[in-house]
């Protein structure tokens, strides 16, 4: 038997589940209760996260502008979301130990210890008899206990004043974290007509390119040849044509977007690399004329090398293979001197030199690799003459002759792009014509007397003062820049058949534009690189007629002098043209009254 | 409600348990259940004391309620000091009553004697009162054989209620006989210890106002005091009131017996408190002597006066268990005469009420 107190259970019902029902709710109270005394943290946060969307989450340039403000306003909703749930849960944790929540109890009903002592008592065991009313009396006064009603949940509605002053607060960060630069761009000066109209012919001269773009250039083109030649080609790397017209179209791309910048920018890098690209076609062909000039050299009174240069390349690969069948010819060898044999050797040698230079750091990977082949096989086949092993000699030729003809191939591939290159790039120049245009504040054609152009020797403006009769700006700088190229032509920089001379004003000079060394190859380019100065598109009153210049021009001129003269220092500049280049920008300088 | 508890004495259990059958066994006496109680039998058992435990406490609190009112009747505009000296009389105290002339601390013990139905004697404190004066003295009486013998005639201490009058004005040996009797709930005479009657109350005043050629109680002996009451002014209606009364009040009848309040003041002992309201009571304690300006701060007495007069109070207002709030309310009249202050503190208007007050807004209850 034993005489251990009688379970409370048949005396009373414990309220320790009730108890723990109250903290519960309390812990929720709590939560709610440091979540709107701290909102404004939150809110915050939120706001933080969504000004700083450009730096978190920067738009691409193939995202839509308006993704800028959901971004934001997802952003804000995620950092509101992360330090309500902190606060939430911080809250939560400074819920009251159990018997707090007991005198919790018996604070919202106005009672003195009733359900905190009764809780006491039933948590420790304490059955005595006065222990058992005070647990009774509890037990009765938590029975059918409405927590909703006993313990409100804290309202989580600000006031009026804060509520505004959030929203304030809250719609600037959403503002802030919208703001792109490109999106903030189109909106104040939406791309005009004619960006667009040029971004299309870009386009559509991307596409002529792609197209021009033989298979095998391009290992990824669906007709590319498979297997040998195409691991050929895969180790000569791909042409860089693909990677122009993917260039253009997103320079078409950001054109139509509004992002003028980094339109600019794309087209400078087009441009760069078009050029070099259009250039590869005529440095093969100069390439090979030096092996074949070197293999062959030119007699006295025959064509010279300004004619051979018209010539087609393939005298190379031809001169290579004679030369071959000389190695072979029993009778050629009876005859062959010493002295004829150094001077076969001495142009083997000079070929292979030509041969190296032209598969030198210039150039995609195919022409390195085929130059340097050619340049290895020729210096291996004079390597085996000066051996008296002919045979050998000749074999090697073959081999030079098989790499020249790639050569070859390459460069009547390099032609046919050129020709796409060319237009690409005078379309390029049309779309970053109108996109400064647009960037100045003018418009395209059909406006007419707005602005002032320079005009040398063509174009309008030199009858009216300040004022230019040309239809629309972009005409008129196209006029200063067929001026300066028919300038540079004139003392020798510039190859009126080279793309881009020709009139159609996509000679480049803008800023940013890197200037490539000069080499005296017969055909020369010369880009300019124009700095950071101003631009002044004025009215030169009577230049033409001998006149002074107004003011401004000689306020804006010795800008463009110093850059004159750094340009001048430059070493890439041959020497011998230095003195013409002097003359003219001595020619255009104003002359004091 | 007395019954016998198991030893066969007669306690004052409210709900003490039944006698029980005594088996004898050889030497050994040793106690037995007649009966094997069945767990039942247990459960109505316990039901029968929590029942019993509930009677007990509405009993207690009725004659508290009784007395209170008794007092109120009769004394205006004091009703702080009546509760006081109720909630003294149940936690079975005594009181140092404080005030001015004339504010009614004698009407309170005359009026609350003739309401408990107890005996009651007043002691007028002068400085030429002796001990003996007080608890009494042995007497040469003639016997009926015309003998002479020593006759000891008791004291006015013994009496359920006792006025001790300006106990300030007597001297420290005679405070002393009054004092020890308090504690001792005895007096010895000639080395024979004589109990003095229970219930045993005194009420003690000082007079605040005449200083001069007194002796202040000391700061061991006030700690024998449950509480310290300020008899106050009564405001104008009350004194209006006062004032209106041409006659004197008759004295009320009595509401309750000397043994029926010895019941209720072991209800009141029996009363349950949570283990965080006695560490309530206790840390109050310890927080008066970390407040600025205290010379020495409350002892362990005074937490057992803390708790004995909130177990009162609780059982005034019909609860079942002490809480805080009970505590709180008697801190003031509990604790004002166990601090000490500074010269400094006191300088600057400090008193121990104040100490008081903030030692509460200080502690907190968990």
């Amino acid at each position: 038997m034993s005489d251990a107190p009688v379970s409370e259970q048949q005396v009373m019902t414990p309220i320790t589940p009730d108890i723990t029902r109250v903290r519960t709710r309390l812990a929720r109270n709590a939560g709610r209760a440091l979540l709107r005394q701290r909102a404004r943290w939150a809110l915050g946060f939120g706001a933080l996260l969504a000004a700083l969307r450009p730096l978190l989450w920067p738009l691409g340039e193939d995202t839509a502008l308006y993704l800028g403000l959901v971004r934001a306003a997802i952003l804000a909703v995620v950092g509101f979301g992360v330090v309500a749930s902190a606060l939430l849960i911080a809250g939560r944790r400074r819920r009251p130990s159990a018997l707090g929540a007991a005198r919790a109890v018996d604070e919202a009903l106005g009672l003195h210890e009733v359900v905190g002592s009764g809780f006491a008592f039933e948590r420790d065991g304490r059955d005595q008899a006065g222990e058992l009313v005070a647990r009774r009396r509890a037990a009765a006064a938590v029975k059918g206990l409405d927590l909703a009603a006993t313990f409100p949940l804290p309202s989580l509605r600000p006031a009026r004043r804060p509520l505004m002053a959030a929203s304030i607060g809250l719609t600037a960060a959403l503002l802030l974290g919208a703001y792109d630069r490109v999106l903030a761009g189109a909106l104040i000066a939406p791309p005009t007509e004619d960006e667009r109209a040029a971004a299309a012919d870009l386009d559509a001269a991307a596409q002529a390119l792609a197209a021009a773009i033989a298979p095998s250039a391009d290992p990824k083109h669906p007709e590319a040849p498979k297997g040998g030649h195409a691991n050929e080609d895969e180790k000569r790397g791909p042409s860089a044509g693909p990677k122009l017209v993917e260039k253009a179209r997103e320079a078409a791309k950001a054109a139509r977007r509004g992002d003028r910048q980094g339109a600019l920018g794309k087209l400078d890098s087009l441009r760069t690399d078009g050029r070099k690209q259009a250039a590869r076609s005529a440095d093969l062909k100069a390439a090979l004329r030096q092996i074949a000039d070197a293999l062959d050299p030119p007699k006295s009174g025959g064509r010279s090398g300004a004619a051979r240069a018209l010539d087609p390349s393939a005298k190379a690969a031809d001169a290579m293979r004679l030369l071959a069948k000389k190695m072979r010819s029993p009778e050629e060898a009876a005859s062959e001197t010493k002295e004829s044999q150094e001077r076969t050797l001495e142009r083997l040698n000079r070929a292979g030199e030509e041969a190296r230079k032209a598969g030198g750091d210039k150039g995609d990977k195919r022409e390195q690799g085929e130059g340097k082949r050619a340049a290895e096989s020729l210096s291996r086949a004079a390597e085996a003459l000066s051996k008296g092993d002919r045979e050998a000699a000749a074999q090697m030729l073959d081999q030079a002759a098989e790499r020249a003809e790639e050569m070859e191939r390459e460069r009547a591939e390099a032609s046919a792009e050129a020709e796409a290159i060319a237009a690409m790039l005078e379309k390029s120049g049309l779309l970053e014509e109108a996109i400064e245009m647009a960037m100045l504040g003018r418009e395209g054609p059909g406006k007419p007397g707005e602005g002032e152009s320079l005009a040398m020797g063509e174009g309008d403006g030199s009858d009216k003062p300040g004022k230019g009769s040309g239809k629309g700006a972009g005409k008129k700088g196209l006029d200063l820049r067929r001026a300066l190229a028919s300038r540079l032509a004139a003392i020798g920089f510039g190859d009126k058949s080279s793309p881009g001379i020709d009139g159609s004003g996509s000679i480049p000079d803008h800023h940013r534009t890197k200037r490539e060394a000069l080499e005296a190859r017969g055909a020369i380019r010369a880009p300019s690189e124009v700095g950071e100065g101003e631009r002044a598109i004025q009215a030169i009153q009577g230049l033409g007629k001998g006149s002074d210049p107004p003011k401004a021009y000689r306020e804006v001129f010795p800008s463009y002098d110093a850059a004159v003269e750094e340009g001048l220092a430059d070493e890439r500049i041959p020497a011998a043209r230095r003195a013409a280049v002097r003359k003219y920008f001595q020619s255009i300088r104003p002359v004091d009254p | 409600m007395r019954a016998k508890n198991d030893e066969g004495v007669m306690t004052n259990e409210p709900w003490a348990s039944p006698p029980v059958l005594r088996v004898v066994n050889g030497s050994n006496v040793k106690e037995a259940s007649a009966v094997a109680r069945a767990p039942e039998a247990r459960a109505v058992e316990v039901a029968a004391n929590v029942d019993a435990a509930e009677v007990a406490l509405a009993h207690a609190k009725t004659v508290g309620e009784r007395l209170r009112a008794g007092l109120s009747s009769v004394i205006f505009g004091q009703e702080s000091v009546i509760t006081g000296v109720v909630v003294a009389l149940l936690a079975g105290g005594h009181v140092l009553l404080e005030g001015a002339p004339g504010l009614g601390k004698t009407q309170i013990v005359r009026t609350l004697s003739k309401l408990v139905g107890g005996s009651f004697s007043r002691i007028q404190f002068t400085p030429d009162l002796m001990p003996s004066d007080i608890v009494g003295t042995s007497l040469v009486v003639t016997t009926a054989n015309g003998g002479k013998d020593l006759a000891y005639r008791p004291g006015p201490i013994f009496a359920n209620l006792v006025l001790a009058d300006e106990i300030n004005r007597a001297t420290p040996k005679t405070q002393s006989a009054l004092l020890e009797a308090m504690a001792e709930r005895t007096v010895s005479v000639e080395g024979q210890p004589r109990d003095l009657p229970a219930p045993f109350f005194v009420l003690a005043t000082e007079n605040p106002i005449e200083m001069e050629g007194v002796f202040p109680l000391p700061e061991a002996q006030l700690d024998r005091f449950l509480m310290k009451l300020i008899v106050t002014m009564p405001d104008l209606e009350t004194l209006t009131r006062i004032g209106a009364r041409a006659e004197e009040p008759l004295p009320p009848s009595a509401v309750t017996f000397p043994d029926e309040l010895l019941v209720v003041q072991a209800a009141v002992r029996r009363l349950p408190s949570a283990p965080h309201v006695e560490r309530y009571a206790a840390k109050l304690v310890l927080a008066t002597h970390a407040e600025k300006g205290v010379r020495y701060g409350a002892g362990p007495r005074a937490a057992q006066a803390l708790m004995s007069c909130a177990r009162a109070r609780a059982v005034l207002d019909g609860r079942a268990a002490v809480a805080a709030d009970d505590v709180k309310a008697v801190a003031g009249d509990v604790l004002r005469h166990r601090l000490g202050l500074r010269f400094e503190a006191e300088a600057q208007g400090l008193d121990a009420d104040k100490i008081v007050l903030q030692a509460i807004a200080h502690t907190k209850v968990e």
